[in-house]
């Protein structure tokens, strides 16, 4: 698979439509599930967004498959921090939403049928500072090396190697304590 | 453009967590988030994949050339003013000054001097002093004062000076065309000298005499001569 995707790295470079379209379906799932995951109002369009900047500039990248792959991530979190920026400055006015509102609470029902979802572990991320939480996210996500990762949120490879570290640690203390200690929401409230 | 060093055997963070289980399903979790359908393709995107331009990039190529082209316009604006400039302040080579001229005088309402509308250039002031006694600021080879024509003038007998080598080979009498000769070269001061072993009547009144070119004296000479 790798093989192929490097054939296709090398082919859309040379300006091969079809094999420009195969690294797109490699690797848009991954992109999208990236960017909802860090909040992006339409993570679909973001995505085209992406790969329309990033596919256009591949004579330009090097590193085969995985400089390809490191260079969308950038991309992408680069028009990421863009749009969150930007909605922190122009708040969007929309209905109200009763489902969308963090600050219900959910029924015992619901909380049962969260549990048994996915959600619930993946919230703890949420707790993480912001640079924390996307070092983990690239890096597990994206599948980044730790100097891909550094070079994607612009911080030094020391500096995302400390992060990862605060992370996991943080990480670790919050899956174990969560269940059963109810002033574990308030420790962790303290790493925001 | 950065280059990515990519390290195959850098374990990825799931691998060194993986020894914690609730680590472990986390990440599992976390990387279960790829596994969503493909985002639809957009127009902008399909139009790439069938061998389109995108807009942004042609945009950007556009105006990347426009810049190019402005740098130039601008480059070629700021040379074409400094050369009209230093033309109107007549301090170009003559050559140059000369097409220059012919160009901006044609083509605007503008003057520029022409050095060949332009007679030679007559007053050139001496800032040095040199063996011959020259004092700064006086003028040189100014007809008419200078001691080899002063000294003709006053040749009654007109005899022709010193300084017409190529002068009448039946010269005047006494007139030592040959010193004269050497003298103007050395100055009209020393001509002075010449002129009065050569004739009695040439008084080589020229003590004044400030020439530094014995040529250009010799030739007033002759003209006084022939005046005579």
């Amino acid at each position: 698979m790798t093989e192929e995707l490097e054939l296709a790295v090398a082919a859309a470079a040379a300006g091969d439509g079809e094999a420009m379209r195969t690294l797109y379906e490699a690797l848009a799932s991954r992109v999208a599930g990236y960017l909802e995951f860090r909040g992006a109002a339409d993570p679909d369009g973001l995505t085209n967004d992406v790969f329309v900047r990033v596919l256009p500039r591949m004579a330009e990248i090097t590193g085969g498959w995985p400089g390809f792959r490191a260079y969308v991530f950038t991309v992408a979190h680069g028009k990421l921090v863009d749009e969150l920026r930007s909605r922190d400055r122009r708040p969007a006015h929309t209905e109200y939403d009763a489902n969308s509102d963090p600050r219900t609470h959910a029924s015992a029902e619901d909380q049962v049928l969260d549990r048994a979802g996915s959600s619930d572990v993946l919230a703890v991320l949420d707790l993480l500072p912001e640079d924390q939480r996307a070092v983990v996210t690239l890096r597990v996500l994206g599948e980044l090396t730790l100097k891909e990762t550094a070079v994607t949120i612009g911080r030094s490879e020391v500096a995302v190697k400390k992060l990862q570290s605060k992370a996991l640690g943080s990480l670790r203390r919050l899956l174990s304590t969560e269940p059963s200690d109810p002033s574990a929401a308030t420790t962790s409230e303290g790493l925001r | 453009m950065t280059e990515y060093d990519h390290q195959e055997d850098e374990p990825m963070i799931s691998d060194t967590a993986l020894d914690d289980p609730a680590l472990r399903d986390l990440f599992a979790e976390l990387g279960a988030l790829a596994d969503r359908p493909t985002p639809p393709i957009g127009d902008e995107l399909a139009a790439l994949f069938a061998g389109a331009t995108p807009l942004a990039a042609a945009r950007s190529r556009r105006n990347k050339a426009a810049k190019t082209g402005l740098i130039g316009l601008v480059t070629a604006g700021i040379l074409a003013g400094g050369v009209t400039a230093a033309a109107a302040a007549n301090e170009l080579p003559t050559p140059a000054q000369r097409i220059v001229s012919r160009v901006i005088n044609t083509l605007t309402p503008l003057e520029i001097p022409n050095p060949d509308e332009q007679g030679p250039v007559e007053h050139q002031t001496d800032t040095n002093i040199d063996d011959n006694g020259d004092q700064p600021g006086q003028e040189v080879d100014q007809p008419g004062q200078d001691g080899t024509e002063q000294g003709d003038k006053s040749d009654g007998q007109g005899g022709q000076s010193g300084g017409d080598q190529s002068g009448d080979p039946a010269g005047g009498s006494g007139d030592q065309g040959g010193s004269d000769g050497g003298a103007d070269q050395q100055g009209s001061g020393q001509e002075t000298t010449g002129d009065t072993n050569g004739e009695s009547g040439d008084t080589g009144t020229s003590g004044n005499d400030s020439s530094g070119s014995g040529t250009t004296g010799g030739q007033q000479g002759t003209n006084g001569s022939g005046q005579n």
